[in-house]
């Protein structure tokens, strides 16, 4: 009686654990707000970079300013 | 001597401290919960002594509180094992519990309208309905799932019955036709306007959510567990005291009993039941009794049936019966006690989730746009809000067809491998459409995209550079090769992919691979659309593969600046050098090469952006903002890049002045530093794990500016404003410190097996003080 009861937990675990797998496929909420976080991270490092070229654009002017 | 320090907190214990306040916090809620449902029976029992059709429904608020009750116990435990998303649920809760309190009102408010039994009609359908309605057009989380369950459960045990009770013989064609009136009825008597009595239109169903439909009906699971299961529902109706009706509904299809009529039902229903092994006792004798009864006597030999017609109506009526509790003990396998009604519910809710998420699909599809090139931001942001509702429907879906799984298990143990192969089949599209997505995006031609990128790269970036276009071909060939490409000997004229070789890692590179990405993305988007239309319930993964190409196209745009910054400056170095000497100024041509050497004019960009940055007003938000760029160069530099040194010169410099001027904003930065470094370091280990060289080298890049930027600018303003900002802040950053714990925690976990990723969590917290 007692080991019926232990087998069935444990087939009852081992259930468990095979169906909470199926959870993780497909499209998560998670990882659709991540992969947001990602691309506004990205648009905006790549807003940045703008900023930069215009530093550097001064930068070479200053420079060529500098040695004339 | 002085008192040992006492030993900080480890990180488990500090998320452990959070989980216990997470837990005293949800206590009050779910005391709430249980209050309302308390509430709710209160309403039930006054329901009931008024009026017959409510004592009908008591037992129905009753199942459904003890639903209720059982559905937030189990959210509690989904969502503290889920970890986290606090705010969400309490948020579920109250609205969990306002609903539940809102509709208990609206019970013993109504009960009281119980005035004839055409109002209860009206009533019991409206509401009904509405609850249906009001549940299936809320986005589905746990609490609705079970919410919906409560409903059909409600719908089902009690409000059929009872319409079958006052008298409406086919309640679901009743309710189309007759409610509105009553409806109206109701609304007349409370003195609320009546709606309109026009029929409602109905819409027309999408031939792709209807195509959903039947392939979700049409799985092996689905039908596994539909198998018998409306008789057994039936029969689940047959308790001990109907089982005499049952009989009797049965009798009186027969020709006998129409022939003869009640007064035979009446004599055999009895036998019957005991000739099926329902009964024991004497209730075949009793019916050989009734038989010899002078009245049935008369009526058997007045419609001309004999004993031999009875005796086989009985035993046909019988079999009957047998028949189908035979089909019910064989379909109820090893669970004598299985619940039909939760298998239903099952059933019902997979199906309804799956069609939903077809329908979400559908409008995603008409929000994101044919080709990848005419993507837009507000395309992604306008699909990335529907994919998250999706999501949630797919998941609900996911969930139910495990239940039924595991109940098919449960019910037939011997038959494990067959119930999870038919699992894996109604899940085949969600398996299916991940890899369709990664063959798509596999599939395209890498080497001829590569190709064609280094002749874009070329092209768009290095031969019309000016700097660039005014050296020698050797001093060209010098520059390329600092970029990563190195001419090769006597190979001229040709495709640039042909004239170079490439340094693996190189920034020409990472330029290449951005634009290669890009392109390949572009044409996966296509193949991967054209998919999605045969399953819309799987545009979450379009959604995905929109915001990669998103990054992907700003990853591009980032790699082109850096390529043309350093074009530039490489170039400009040469021309600089050059000009020197012929100008024969007093600086020696080493000291002109060593004075504007490539660190140096970078350091000069990076510096008059830091200026510029500075020479704005700093808030709160935006030394955030700098502390979490700040925060992924950290992340960069600990996942392996060794450029870029001064960005720790920074940090520290930063620091050091900070601690000497104010030591409590310090304090602050540090928390909001946290929070910040929380964001990104799950940002930084998911694009490291998920994401080509030439968009992880991205981080580094952004950390060097958001360092320089944070140094400048809190030298340069760092008093008493910002004091007071960081101050009225305190709370918020405070709880975010608490959440960044959580946050790391999690991540160790989720990596503990990654000697790698701990590390540089570990790294990464040691480097905050939070170690």
């Amino acid at each position: 009686m007692q080991d019926d009861q232990q087998t069935q937990n444990m087939n009852s675990q081992t259930t468990d654990d095979f169906y909470s797998d199926a959870e993780t496929i497909g499209v998560t909420e998670e990882k659709l707000k991540m992969m947001a976080a990602v691309t506004e991270a990205q648009i905006e490092a790549a807003e940045n970079t703008d900023q930069l070229l215009q530093e550097m654009d001064a930068v070479v002017k200053e420079a060529q300013a500098d040695n004339q | 001597m002085g008192e040992a320090p006492t030993p900080k907190p480890t990180l488990r214990e500090q998320a452990s401290a959070m989980w216990k306040k997470a837990g005293e916090a949800v206590t009050p809620h779910l005391a709430k919960a249980k209050d309302v449902g308390k509430q709710v029976v209160d309403y039930g029992i006054k329901a009931a002594e008024e009026g017959s059709v409510a004592t009908l429904i008591n037992p129905g608020v009753r199942e459904g509180i003890a639903l209720g009750e059982k559905a937030f116990n189990q959210m509690d435990e989904s969502l503290t094992a889920f970890g986290g998303a606090g705010d969400r649920f309490f948020d579920r809760v109250d609205q969990a519990g306002n609903y539940v309190d809102y509709k208990a009102r609206q019970a013993g408010d109504s009960a009281r309208s119980f005035l004839d039994v055409s109002v209860a009609k009206a009533w019991v359908a409206e509401r009904a309905h509405a609850l249906v309605d009001h549940v299936l057009t809320k986005p589905v989380d746990t609490v609705n799932r079970e919410a919906v369950a409560v409903v059909d459960t409600f719908y089902t045990d009690k409000v059929l019955p009872v319409l079958d009770f006052v008298g409406v013989e086919d309640p679901v064609e009743w309710a189309k036709t007759e409610a509105k009136a009553a409806i109206a009825k109701i609304k007349e008597r409370l003195g609320k306007k009546s709606e309109s009595t026009e029929p409602a239109v109905e819409e027309p169903v999408d031939p792709r959510v209807a195509r959903v439909k039947e392939r979700t009906e049409g799985m092996d699971l689905i039908k596994d567990v539909t198998e018998g299961m409306e008789v057994a529902v039936r029969f689940d109706q047959l308790k001990s005291d109907n089982r005499d009706e049952i009989v009797q509904k049965l009798l009186g299809e027969t020709e006998v009993a129409k022939k003869v009529g009640p007064v035979l039902v009446d004599s055999i229903t009895g036998a019957i039941l005991e000739l099926a092994n329902f009964d024991g006792g004497s209730r075949i004798e009793k019916a050989k009794e009734a038989l010899k009864d002078q009245a049935v006597v008369d009526a058997l030999a007045k419609n001309g049936v004999n004993a031999a017609d009875v005796v086989f109506t009985m035993l046909e009526v019988a079999d009957r019966m047998s028949q189908m509790r035979k089909v019910v003990k064989e379909s109820r396998g090893k669970l004598p006690n299985t619940s039909w009604d939760h298998e239903r519910r099952l059933t019902e809710s997979g199906e309804r989730n799956q069609e939903e998420a077809a329908r979400l699909g559908i409008k995603i599809l008409e929000v994101l746009p044919l080709t990848a090139e005419d993507l837009q931001r507000e395309d992604v942001n306008q699909a990335r809000a529907t994919a998250l509702a999706l999501a949630r429907k797919n998941r609900g879906f996911i969930i139910s067809m495990s239940n039924i799984a595991r109940s098919l298990e449960e019910r037939f143990p011997e038959k494990v491998d067959k119930v999870r192969e038919s699992w894996r089949d109604s899940l085949a599209d969600f398996f299916a459409i991940d890899k369709v997505a990664e063959d798509v995006t596999n599939q395209v031609d890498a080497s001829k995209i590569m190709r064609k990128a280094e002749g874009d790269l070329y092209k768009a970036l290095i031969k019309d550079n000016g700097f660039f276009a005014s050296l020698t071909k050797a001093e060209q060939d010098q520059v390329t090769a600092q970029l990563g490409a190195t001419r090769k000997e006597g190979i001229n004229g040709r495709n640039v992919y042909e004239r170079y070789d490439k340094a693996e890692g190189s920034l020409y590179d990472e330029t290449a691979s951005a634009f290669a990405e890009y392109g390949k993305l572009l044409a996966a988007y296509e193949a991967l659309r054209e998919h999605v239309e045969d399953h819309p319930e799987a545009a979450g993964q379009l959604v995905v593969l929109a915001e990669r190409v998103t990054q992907a196209k700003y990853a591009l745009k980032l790699a082109r600046n850096k390529m043309k910054a350093e074009i530039t400056v490489l170039s400009k170095q040469i021309l600089d050098k050059k000009e020197v000497v012929g100008l024969e100024a007093s600086h020696t041509a080493q000291e002109a090469t060593g004075r504007k050497d490539r660190q140096e004019y970078y350091t000069r960009i990076l510096e008059r952006y830091a200026d510029r940055i500075a020479n704005e007003a700093p808030n709160v938000k935006k030394i955030k903002k700098f502390l979490a760029v700040g925060g992924s160069a950290a992340i960069a530099l600990l996942i392996g890049h060794e450029s870029m040194p001064f960005v720790q010169d920074q940090l520290n410099q930063m620091g050091t002045e900070i601690a000497a001027q104010a030591p409590e904003v310090l304090e602050i930065i540090k928390q909001m530093g946290a929070a910040a470094v929380r964001e990104v370091t799950e940002a930084a280990k998911f694009l490291w794990d998920n994401y080509p060289m030439s968009i992880k080298g991205t981080g580094l890049v952004i950390g060097g500016l958001g360092i320089t930027q944070l140094g400048a600018a809190l030298r340069e303003r760092l008093g008493i404003s910002l004091k007071k900002q960081a101050e009225e802040n305190k709370k918020e950053t405070e709880a975010e410190t608490t959440d960044v714990v959580a946050a790391l925690q999690k991540m160790l976990d989720t990596y503990a097996g990654d000697e790698k990723g701990r590390e540089v969590i570990e790294e990464a917290l040691a480097k905050l003080g939070k170690s």
